[in-house]
């Protein structure tokens, strides 16, 4: 361990590992980074980068293993604590209040007093100071925060963990919502903390920026480390295979899969300002991956296809003919269903039990006029638990009560119950162990087979490799390109997704 | 491949879901009706005699009836997961007195103008709630604020009686007669009011389980995005349920102008509090989606046992507010630690 002032080891986890019910998120990690060294962390989503940084922000209290700062073991059980020990943390959602102004967001919780009175003058000298420090000097500290720009606020929000002089920053996707130019001048600012001794954590799904900016790189995967290098060792290629890695050939069979006639096509749908000009088709039996980073655009798209938002220009057409939906109930009488990205927020209702849960989509196909008597739709309930292996098999408990993986169990059930058409996935399988992952998989290759066509948004990438058929490609709002089946390979989609490789066309 | 596997690692017992406890448990199942045996219990204590008197259980169940009906639409709000509607009072009042001052077309009419002129105002709320999306707390405050006005300057801050309005009129006999009439059982009879509010818990328990809507309504209550996305019409749900809510408001206003022979504006005053902490006490929970009208009934009989306990034993008026506004919070706490302890995890 060398000991001089740069290069001195700033933080040390030893062995930490974390877990949620079902799912060992961290498993006996080894990290570490030097001070004025930027170190990336990347890895596919659920590879475990984000529960290892939230670990390091003291959200957990039940970790094992060791965490030494700047050379002295500490327990990291409170976010307070980890404050206290010089972790700042800067997340991809901004933390800053918007009505209020910059000086008043950087200096929250230690704003300079005068007697009873906020010391005015030193709340700007301060903030002043603060905002130098990214390179903000010209920005006036008595501006609102929604005064400012997007690239701006950012720079707020790095000033803001600043103030608390921190020895370790970790940036956790600070890029998704810059342009190209914003990016260099926030890679000038990062270079300038290094030139302050400060220890960065880049957490990033570009690969180019962190080839850019990294000194070491440290890749994830399932909870492990897969290896720590020093980035300029290391290529883009090899990097991207150590992410993906496993076989898939193990876990997924062979598909074979039977396309018939044109289901679903969409044709130059736009949503001004989140997607544009996106068309595609789905044939019977076909599963089409829809392949794009998170804030491509992918939600955005299908909450228009099942009208639960609007879109602006286009058309959509179910077996040929033209179908608008101005609500979910349309979408779903047509056979269109939409299986949400978060299961607690617009999946589940969490507190309802299983049965309601599987029943919630379509009460009015089992009411008898105004009259609906929730027991008739036990047998279905109980086919759905049967086939999906819901675990365990008790219609009458409550879905908070299930685990993570079953209840998105419960939630795939609810959606087969409506027998659609066309399924519309969105991240089927996001936190969930790998046995609920196997059986839904199983359920979605079942229903293709049965001539339901199903469009897969997903960031796993083995799942778009083992379960679809093709793949188009949307990055910023824009479909990019497609890949057939025979070019579905994750390190290709991967760099799709990136807007890079053969099958991108613009 | 089983489920468990992943269940066997050590380090992964420390955050299993917790199961509900045993506490939280027992308060559910059995709910308010433990607390209508103890009232029982207290009550015979108290006043021997008295309590259990054929007469006594009339007077309380007269007194149950009005709360009784404001509570079955409270709980159709509170089941929604939209808090209270506030502007009950208001509803009370104000169809009161359009039954009064339309008595002179007959009673059939009068009653039913002002029962369908407080669904509609109901139907107001629904909308701004349902479709714009307003606070349903705050909304239902400033509304009922801006209908006392309005009721204020239509009838110039006075009440309003039938007798004046239609005098020597069969109608306003009927309209008295209304709240005062009563089925006999062999010797105990039981008043129209009492018959219309147990019938009001009989239908509103089966709309709550037995009907498409309310079983929607469940849904929405308990979320109302997954309801959204599960193609449920949360919209529509919604108004309809501020507009059964104020019906059954409609109904308590002109049985209420009924007993007091006139019309004021103030007639509904304190019926939006005292409903909800039936309701709440009756075993739903501000969060929607959970509890039922047998358990409104049972919170009702608790506040009308509590009241009719405390005047036996001599509690003042004064004193009886101090009592059931501690009850209330009470209430109020022990629900909210048991749906943390049943609820998010």
């Amino acid at each position: 361990m060398s000991e001089q002032g740069a290069g001195r080891e700033m933080l040390k986890m030893h062995n930490v590992s974390k877990c949620f019910p079902g799912t060992l998120a961290v498993d006996c990690v080894d990290f570490d980074v030097r001070a004025g060294e930027v170190h990336a962390l990347v890895g596919e989503n659920g590879a475990g980068k984000s529960t290892l940084m939230k670990l390091l922000a003291g959200s957990f209290n039940d970790y094992t293993g060791t965490v030494r700062i700047d050379g002295q073991e500490v327990k990291l059980h409170t976010p307070a604590q980890s404050k206290a020990h010089g972790v700042g943390m800067i997340y991809q959602e901004l933390s800053l209040a918007r009505p209020i102004t910059i000086a008043e967001n950087l200096l929250v919780g230690k704003l300079p007093v005068r007697g009873l009175f906020i010391n005015d003058r030193e709340v700007k000298r301060q903030a002043r100071e603060l905002l130098s420090r990214v390179g903000l000097d010209k920005l006036d500290p008595s501006l609102p925060v929604s005064a400012i720009s997007q690239c701006e606020a950012q720079l707020v929000e790095i000033a803001k963990s600043l103030g608390d002089n921190p020895k370790i920053l970790v940036m956790d996707e600070p890029t998704s919502a810059l342009s190209s130019e914003e990016v260099h001048r926030l890679f000038a600012i990062i270079r300038q903390l290094k030139a302050q001794g400060i220890a960065v954590i880049y957490i990033s799904h570009h690969l180019q920026e962190v080839f850019e900016i990294s000194d070491r790189v440290t890749i994830m995967r399932d909870g492990r480390r897969q290896g720590t290098y020093q980035t300029d060792r290391i290529t883009k290629a090899e990097m991207t295979h150590l992410m993906v890695g496993r076989s898939v050939d193990e876990f997924y069979a062979q598909r074979i899969s039977a396309i018939g006639d044109e289901l679903f096509r969409v044709e130059g749908l736009s949503r001004w300002g989140f997607f544009h000009d996106v068309s595609f088709s789905v044939s019977a039996g076909e599963t089409l991956a829809v392949c794009g980073l998170a804030g491509s655009g992918r939600t955005e798209l299908a909450r228009a296809i099942v009208g639960v938002d609007r879109y602006d220009e286009g058309r959509i057409l179910l077996q040929g003919e033209e179908v608008r939906f101005a609500n979910m109930f349309q979408a779903i009488q047509s056979g269109v269903v939409y299986l949400t990205e978060s299961r607690s927020v617009d999946g589940l209702a969490i507190r309802l039990t299983a049965a309601e849960n599987i029943m919630s989509a379509h009460i009015p196909d089992h009411a008898k006029g105004i009259f609906y008597k929730a027991a008739d739709g036990n047998r279905d309930v109980q086919e759905l638990i049967e086939a999906l292996n819901i675990y365990p098999a008790a219609a009458q408990r409550q879905a908070l009560n299930f685990s993570g993986g079953n209840q998105q169990k419960i939630l795939m059930a609810k959606w087969l119950a409506t027998n659609p058409k066309v399924l519309i996935l969105d991240e089927p399988t996001r936190g969930v162990d790998i046995g609920a992952k196997e059986i839904i998989h199983k359920a979605i290759d079942r229903l293709a087979k049965q001539g339901t066509a199903i469009i897969l948004i997903t960031s796993d990438l083995p799942e778009i490799v083992g379960l679809s058929d093709r793949a188009v490609i949307l990055r910023n709002g824009h479909v990019i390109g497609e890949i057939p089946r025979n070019g579905i390979l994750e390190t290709e989609l991967l760099m799709a997704a990136n807007g890079e490789g053969e099958y991108v066309h613009v | 491949m089983s489920e468990t596997n992943f269940d066997s690692n050590p380090a992964c017992t420390v955050h299993r879901v917790r199961e509900t406890s045993k506490f939280a448990q027992w308060i559910n199942r059995l709910g308010v009706y433990v607390v209508v045996a103890a009232l029982l219990i207290i009550g015979m204590a108290v006043a021997p005699t008295k309590f259990l008197s054929l007469e006594n259980i009339r007077n309380t169940l007269q007194s149950v009836s009005l709360m009784g009906m404001v509570a079955v639409g409270m709980s159709f709000v509170v089941y929604s997961a939209n808090f209270a509607d506030l502007s009950a009072p208001m509803i009370i009042a104000f169809s009161g007195m359009i039954t009064i001052s339309s008595i002179r077309m007959g009673f059939v009419p009068a009653f039913v103008i002002g029962v369908l002129s407080g669904t509609l105002l109901g139907a107001i709320s629904g909308f701004v709630i349902g479709k714009l999306r307003a606070h349903p707390v705050i909304w239902t405050m400033a509304y009922n604020f801006v209908l006392s006005g309005i009721v204020r300057w239509i009838y110039m801050g006075s009440q309003i009686y039938p007798d004046v309005i239609a005098p020597d009129s069969a109608a306003v006999d009927t309209f008295y007669n209304l709240s005062r009439a009563s089925i006999p059982i062999g010797d105990f009879s039981l008043s129209w009011m009492t018959v219309v509010m147990l019938a009001m818990i009989v239908l509103g328990q089966l709309i709550l389980k037995r009907t498409k809507f309310g079983n929607q309504l469940k849904v929405v209550g308990s979320n109302y995005e997954a309801a959204r996305l599960s193609g449920i019409n949360v919209t529509g749900v919604i108004i309809t349920v501020f507009m059964i809510a104020a019906f059954c408001f409609a109904v308590t206003g002109v049985f209420f102008a009924s007993i007091s022979k006139m019309g004021a504006y103030y007639n509904g005053e304190g019926y939006d509090f005292r409903a909800v902490t039936a309701v709440l006490l009756g075993g739903m929970t501000l969060m929607g989606g959970k509890g039922d009208m047998i358990g409104t009934f049972g919170g009702a009989l608790v506040m009308g046992m509590l009241t009719n306990i405390m005047n036996l034993i001599g509690v003042s008026t004064f004193e009886q507010y101090m009592v059931l506004g501690v009850a209330f919070l009470i209430i109020v706490w022990i629900t909210t630690i048991s749906d943390r302890k049943l609820g998010k995890s």
